[in-house]
């Protein structure tokens, strides 16, 4: 997984409320360059839905993280797909790194990856079967 | 049972990794107390009043004697001796130390367990009826839909941070044992017209400080769409849940506010845009993968162990007690589950040393096809055991000091760990336990009172769930000193009721003797065959009122 840290912000970009459940998307949210969402406490996770929701609606653009986010928590934010984390405090680069590297299967589908740990118990089976060998 | 595969495997090795990591920054002062909790809450380790505790994820209630085992090695190397079962069907180690706990983690994924979110604000351990697949009275096996929630919840990106913690109860049967009016999210599985499996769908509910009984979100789920529907309710409630004010933060409140109907509009959309999206809900393939590990056993096994019949002659007005309120009918003929009591009279409710662990594995294997479920009771269950067996089973137990004869009678007491263990307690919950438990202690006098649930917590978090047992006791403050207010009413299963509160609190000296009272008061005013909690829906709270309060 990967995850870009800004140490700066983008000119323009759009700050989202996190009291904005985005139930509906406006098309001007969609057009923009970057977006940030904003997590006030790391123990608030309302920015996870909203990224969820804006990536659903084909938003294309950078989705920054930011507020009080943490190191332990990078594939988290990738999962859900923020493209970058902009730290107003310190952060631990090598935590970060070892954190989205960590896990190569996830159970939930993601940002990242195509197939999740279902589909891959699958494939490996047909993958099997088709080689001739027994799946088991 | 479920068995893990590379994957699961692999995920579980590399969280261990991750921790341990953890714990080193922590230990080295890399990370604060502060910077640290969350980290430890992901998994399980709480800080109590005199040390760390650890839950253990038992997935369901389910385990096998191997498991069982390896629990016993835990208590007794990292531990002192003990370990408790919790009303969450998991397992609690008290006193370990946060150095060792990376490697007590080891040792649990050797045995594909793990204690993966059994704290925090995201996705519990769901819990299930601890009859699953064998109950008669069961629409499916729940399971295989279990293991999937379990699965599809672990380290769920985006329900890591909830606006509180998050319960799902899933049960088989029309009986409820998993009592999923009062979860989260509640699922029971049912067949619709057409012959067709799914769920009916209850949310909001809960106990706490607003104890409220579920409302149904949906009549009928079709079966695949299971995780999909979860997701949205997931997602509705992360977004729109309150953040400010910790007790109203749970999924209970926002449905009560917004009322039922709005809050199925919006799952309902949210749910169409996923089944848009159409990742979400599993393959049929991999559905059925999962579902192969839950097979039946094929009923052919019988123990024949010896029994000793003199000792068996001698005591068997015991034994029919035992048995009278310790086995439970089985799908299979000729098979009965049976129901282990963790509640010994003036002991700790579930409490359990790591020598009886160690002898109830070797039980567990040649009674029972090497399974062991938990309850929600606190009480532990062979779910395949042989009639012809049971005496044999009765006199084993009996030798580890298992074998007492008082499920579901007045001395299965739920209580929480209380002022003993707790930081947020008022009051003591297990001595209150200890002393009812000693004062009903005769067998007859148990068995004349007949069914009688009580739920002792230690303040109004309602651990033990005290607004849903027939008497609920609640630990109070009152000006600094522990008082205890009683309950009535309360009931857990299909037909749920939350207690009321009788009247004013009683101190630790009265509240035995007002138990008491209530129990004597039943006694004289039931009618033939009349449990407590049916003479306490006829005759309502003034009697037993009248007997506590206006004697002076
Ligand atoms: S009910 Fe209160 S005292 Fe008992 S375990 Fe829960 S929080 Fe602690």
């Amino acid at each position: 997984m990967q995850i870009e840290i800004l140490e700066n912000l983008p000119a323009e970009t759009l700050h989202i409320a996190n009291s904005d459940s985005l139930e509906k998307i406006c098309d001007g949210y969609l057009g923009s360059n970057a977006i940030v969402l904003n997590f006030p406490t790391f123990t608030d996770g309302r920015a996870f839905s909203q990224a969820r929701r804006l990536r659903r609606s084909g938003f294309k653009g950078e989705l920054i993280a930011s507020g009080d986010i943490r190191s332990d928590q990078a594939r988290f934010y990738a999962q859900v797909g923020f493209s970058a984390l902009y730290f107003t405090h310190g952060y631990n680069k090598k935590v970060i790194e070892s954190n989205l590297n960590r896990y190569t299967d996830t159970y939930q589908n993601s940002a990242f990856t195509e197939s999740t740990v279902f589909d891959r118990r699958i494939a490996k089976i047909e993958a099997a079967r088709l080689s001739g060998g027994g799946a088991f | 049972m479920y068995q893990y595969d590379a994957y699961d495997h692999k995920i579980l090795e590399k969280r261990i990794e991750e921790f341990r990591d953890q714990v080193n920054r922590r230990l080295s002062g890399e990370l604060s107390e502060e910077e640290f909790k969350p980290l430890r809450l992901m998994n399980g380790v709480y800080l109590q009043l005199h040390a760390y505790m650890l839950r253990v994820a038992i997935p369901y209630g389910t385990f096998t004697s191997t498991q069982l085992r390896k629990f016993a090695h835990i208590a007794r190397k990292y531990d002192r001796g003990y370990g408790h079962f919790t009303t969450r069907q998991n397992i609690q180690f008290n006193w370990p130390k946060l150095v060792d706990i990376p490697d007590i983690l080891e040792e649990l994924a050797s045995v594909e367990m793990h204690a993966i979110q059994t704290s925090g604000n995201c996705i519990r351990n769901t819990t299930s009826d601890q009859l699953a697949g064998v109950a008669v009275d069961e629409v499916a096996d729940p399971r295989p839909y279990a293991e999937i929630i379990r699965q599809w919840s672990t380290f769920h990106p985006e329900f890591a941070y909830l606006p509180r913690k998050f319960k799902i109860a899933i049960t088989g049967a029309s009986h409820d044992r998993a009592a999923i009016n009062f979860h989260d999210i509640g699922l029971e599985m049912v067949k619709n017209d057409a012959g067709k499996i799914g769920f009916k769908v209850i949310v909001g509910g809960g106990l706490g400080r607003t104890p409220i009984i579920g409302s149904v979100i949906r009549e009928f789920l079709p079966e695949r769409h299971l995780l999909s529907y979860l997701e949205a309710i997931m997602r509705a409630y992360n977004l729109d849940g309150h953040r400010d004010n910790k007790y109203k933060a749970r999924i209970k409140i926002l449905v009560k506010e917004n009322g039922i109907d709005a809050y199925r509009d919006t799952v309902e959309k949210e749910w169409e845009a996923i089944k848009h999206e159409g990742n979400t809900d599993l393959p049929e393939a991999a559905q059925q993968l999962i579902f192969n590990h839950f097979t039946p056993p094929t009923y052919t096994h019988r123990a024949r162990h010896k029994i000793d019949f003199e000792d068996f002659f001698k005591n068997q007005q015991e034994y029919a007690h035992w048995l009278s309120n310790s086995r439970h009918d089985h799908k299979v003929e000729g098979y009965a589950a049976v129901t282990i009591s963790l509640k010994p009279v003036g002991g700790i409710p579930g409490d359990i040393s790591a020598d009886q662990m160690d002898k109830l594995a070797d039980l567990a294997d040649v009674f029972s096809l090497g399974e062991i479920r938990s309850t929600h009771e606190q009480n532990l269950v062979f779910a395949h055991v042989h009639e012809d067996d049971l005496p044999a089973l009765w006199q084993e137990l009996d030798k580890i000091g298992l074998a007492t004869p008082n499920h579901g009678l007045i001395s299965d007491i739920i209580a929480c760990p209380g002022l003993d263990y707790c930081a947020l307690a008022n009051a003591r919950s297990i001595p209150v336990a200890q002393q009812i438990s000693e004062r009903f202690g005769s067998d007859e006098r148990a068995k004349e009172i007949g069914e009688l649930k009580i739920k002792i917590s230690g303040c109004i978090n309602a651990c033990a769930h005290h607004h849903v047992g027939h008497i609920g006791i609640l630990g109070v403050d009152k000006k600094g000193v522990e008082s205890y207010q009683l309950l009535l009413g309360g009931n857990a299963d299909e037909n749920a009721s939350v207690g009321k509160i009788l009247g004013p609190g009683f101190s630790e000296d009265e509240i035995v003797d007002a138990v008491e009272t209530v129990v004597d008061t039943y006694l004289a005013l039931r009618e033939d065959g009349e449990s407590f909690l049916d003479a306490y829906k006829r005759l309502g709270a003034e009697p037993f009122k009248g007997a506590l309060y206006d004697a002076n």
